[in-house]
């Protein structure tokens, strides 16, 4: 699932791994019918770069944001504070949570307590999704399971 | 638009929307110059001419886009 992550910031060119590509990892990795998040990698690309798009166009630069092309460098590339900052929580929220794996939906939870101005919560918000209302049900079905 | 509005306007919005278009246009920026190193080459620029246009030394021309391109 991180290993998506990067493949994402790879694709869109990105130069950083940041919270909103770990949730684009988690859209990619995971079934839309029985995941919480409900929407599947292409209809959040689609939401993403309209995002880009609002930016340029609230900046004053009406163009199209570049869909994804080979990034020129290759080789690592970095993880934001941010997105190390939400894999950490994901192993104190497995551990709270009592699970003996740590799963997507532990990333899923971590992601959904970051900041009103995170990348991944401005993403989800662009969605029409309810950060709160997606870990309640992901705490729900975490314990129906366990 | 001149070029002081375009930053102007880009100071006066949701900071997030400023943040997020200095960001894509960066990756405007590596792609239109992926793009253009290629073409290039394709017209027999050294990478020392390269470089000199990129405002960087030939190794990190040839470091940075090299792999992808003869």
């Amino acid at each position: 699932m991180v290993t998506a992550a990067v493949a994402e910031a790879e694709r869109r060119g990105d130069d950083h791994v940041g919270t909103d590509h770990l949730l684009a990892g988690l859209c990619a990795t995971s079934d839309p019918s029985i995941s919480p998040v409900g929407i599947g990698i292409e209809e959040l690309r689609t939401i993403w770069l309209g995002l880009d798009r609002a930016a340029l166009e609230a900046t004053g630069i009406p163009i199209d944001p570049p869909t994804g092309m080979p990034r020129s460098r290759t080789g690592h590339i970095p993880f934001t504070s941010g997105a190390k900052e939400t894999l950490t929580a994901t192993l104190r929220e497995t551990l709270e949570l009592g699970s003996r794996k740590l799963e997507p939906e532990h990333i899923l939870i971590a992601l959904t307590l970051r900041s009103p101005r995170d990348p991944a919560i401005r993403l989800l918000d662009a969605a029409g999704l309810n950060p709160d209302a997606i870990r309640a049900e992901v705490i729900r079905s975490l314990r129906k399971t366990a | 638009m001149e070029l002081d509005q375009v930053i102007t306007t880009a100071e006066s919005p949701d900071p997030a929307d400023g943040l997020r278009a200095a960001q894509v246009l960066r990756r405007v920026a590596e792609q239109i110059e992926a793009r253009h190193v290629a073409a290039a080459r394709l017209a027999g620029w050294s990478w020392q001419e390269i470089g000199d246009a990129l405002g960087v030394s030939r190794q990190a021309a040839h470091k940075k886009h090299g792999k992808n391109i003869v």
